[in-house]
């Protein structure tokens, strides 16, 4: 496995080199100096995806004939690109949530770790998710085509999400949006009357969900969700690399 | 050490176009075996199911005496595939070490270091900034440092000049000095073959024409030129195919000294490989 880790990274590493720093740079400094802090989500999910590409440069190397013929079993060889993945979504995640430390948005004051918290893990997520569609159908088609099925796929969840909101009545929407904390009852000033009034409104920030306890319950089952997919994709590249002709 | 270090009993390979086999055909140990045949023949199919890349439809595949997906087995095999190895971005360094890990304590780092000078290949340039031969050499080189008891080479010396080719030659001279190793070699240039291999397989059209030990089988094809008529006074099954033209006929026979003694006027050569190739699938194209 040792070897087969190190010849990705070579690989990663003699093509992408200055492109990586260039990448982290770049990130870093709009999110530090331009006060973007999207950026270092971004960062996180452009890792993921450079990791992924080390199926490519396999394929246009053949490498996986090769590989056929050497002592390593299809698990270690898949193995290999998932940990891969795997560390460099970590890798940005660690550095992404290091950089907030010195955002603008945190040393204000203005922002709280937690909220960072929160979003590098969904930048986290959505990374894993991507990896986990890519993955095997690039094993079973090849990379280029894999990348257009899993833009027509995450294109199909999103109307998937979409249809589900439209299905539901806007009664339903509301009952789930306040479960898990994104609207809710707030207090607010009425010029008009000179008090108070409680009134239900719809949450527009993190601080104001995480107030929420269901909204851990969301973060949570997101982060167990990804996991568990990425596990099952792994599962099913291996299915497919063991089945797979030169 | 089994007798025999790669076999192929009974192995099929249907493709839409193409079918491989019903095909047998055995790599003894201590020899070098070389597969000719035409472009789109089967070498290539033939090797990557000996060498565990692909399965058969029907059919089994023995390497080293196990099975060629057993990662042990591998172990001891080395693989030279015409256009696959690691991405051409890397350097000779990074594939060594990268070799030392996938074979472990099998892998010698010294012998690679000492394949590397003696080929002139520097570490650290990018495999994409050597020449075609230097390519192939590094690929020898990656094959031969875990000693290996069998090398399975695709075409090892196509689009090299007669120079790398007489080093890569000498190198499967000295690896085949030890009796418990053997090469399957396939190759277009028949030459290298009639230089090198104790036996020839002949792939054609996804069959195996013959696998003959190379000195009978120069021994027994031959070249006869001669009029038509003569031809007539061969016993069958003698003459495998004729090209006629305006001066006479050029045919291939198979018991050189049989015609020979039969038509002693008439010039019979001994036939090469090329010429064998030649004639079979001019034979099979009527």
């Amino acid at each position: 496995m040792s070897g087969l880790w190190f010849k990705d990274w070579s690989t990663l590493f003699s093509q992408y080199k200055r492109n990586l720093l260039l990448l982290v740079v770049v990130y870093l400094g709009m999110a530090l100096l331009l006060d973007m802090p999207f950026m270092l989500y971004a960062m996180v999910f452009i890792l993921g995806v450079y990791a992924q590409s080390a199926v490519s440069f396999d394929e246009r190397s053949h490498w996986d004939m090769y590989a056929h013929t050497l002592p390593v079993s299809p698990a270690a060889i898949v193995g290999g690109k998932y940990l891969l993945g795997l560390f460099a979504v970590a890798a940005g995640f660690v550095l992404g949530l290091f950089a907030f430390l010195f955002s603008p948005g945190v040393v204000r004051g203005t922002m709280s770790m937690a909220e960072a918290f929160v979003g590098m893990l969904a930048a986290a997520v959505l990374a894993l998710l991507y990896f986990s569609l890519s993955l095997p159908l690039s094993y079973r088609y090849g990379s280029e085509r894999a990348r257009t099925v899993v833009m027509i796929l995450i294109l199909f969840l999103a109307v998937l999400a979409m249809a589900v909101t439209v299905l539901l009545s806007p009664e339903q929407v509301q009952t789930i949006q306040r479960f898990f904390g994104f609207r809710g009852p707030d207090q607010i000033w009425d010029s008009a009357t000179e008090q108070t009034v409680t009134m239900e409104v719809e949450y527009g920030s993190l601080t104001q969900w995480m107030r929420n306890r269901h909204f851990w319950w969301l973060v949570g089952g997101a982060c167990l969700a990804s996991l568990l997919l990425f596990l099952a994709s792994w599962a099913a590249s291996i299915l497919v690399y063991k089945r797979k002709q030169f | 050490m089994p007798d025999n270090a790669a076999e192929l009993h009974g192995v099929q390979k249907v493709y839409k176009d193409f079918q491989l086999g019903p095909l047998d055909l055995t790599v003894p140990a201590g020899t070098i075996v070389g597969l000719v045949g035409e472009n789109g023949a089967g070498k290539t199919t033939t090797l990557k199911i000996l060498t565990g890349v692909n399965l058969p439809d029907a059919g089994r595949a023995r390497l080293l005496g196990g099975d060629p997906r057993d990662t042990g087995i591998r172990a001891r095999l080395g693989v030279v595939f015409e256009d696959a190895y690691f991405y051409e971005g890397m350097n000779a360094g990074q594939i060594g070490r990268s070799m030392a890990g996938i074979f472990g304590g099998r892998w010698d780092r010294d012998t690679f270091a000492g394949y590397l000078k003696r080929f002139g290949l520097d570490a650290r340039k990018p495999v994409k900034e050597y020449s075609r031969g230097m390519r192939m050499k590094l690929s020898l080189a990656t094959a031969l440092s875990h000693g290996p008891d069998l090398l399975v080479l695709d075409e090892p010396t196509a689009g090299l000049d007669p120079v790398v080719r007489g080093e890569i030659l000498d190198l499967f001279l000295e690896f085949i000095q030890d009796e418990n190793h053997s090469i399957l070699m396939s190759s277009h240039i028949t030459s290298d073959l009639e230089q090198i291999a104790d036996s020839i397989a002949y792939l054609h059209h996804g069959q195996l024409l013959f696998h003959e030990d190379k000195d009978a089988l120069m021994q027994e094809y031959g070249l006869l030129r001669c009029g038509e008529a003569d031809l007539h006074r061969l016993p069958e099954g003698v003459a495998v195919f004729t090209k006629k033209g305006a001066f006479g006929c050029e045919t291939l026979v198979k018991g050189r000294e049989t015609v020979q003694r039969l038509l002693p006027g008439a010039v019979c050569d001994p036939a090469g490989i090329d010429d064998i190739m030649r004639f079979y699938s001019g034979r099979d194209g009527q």
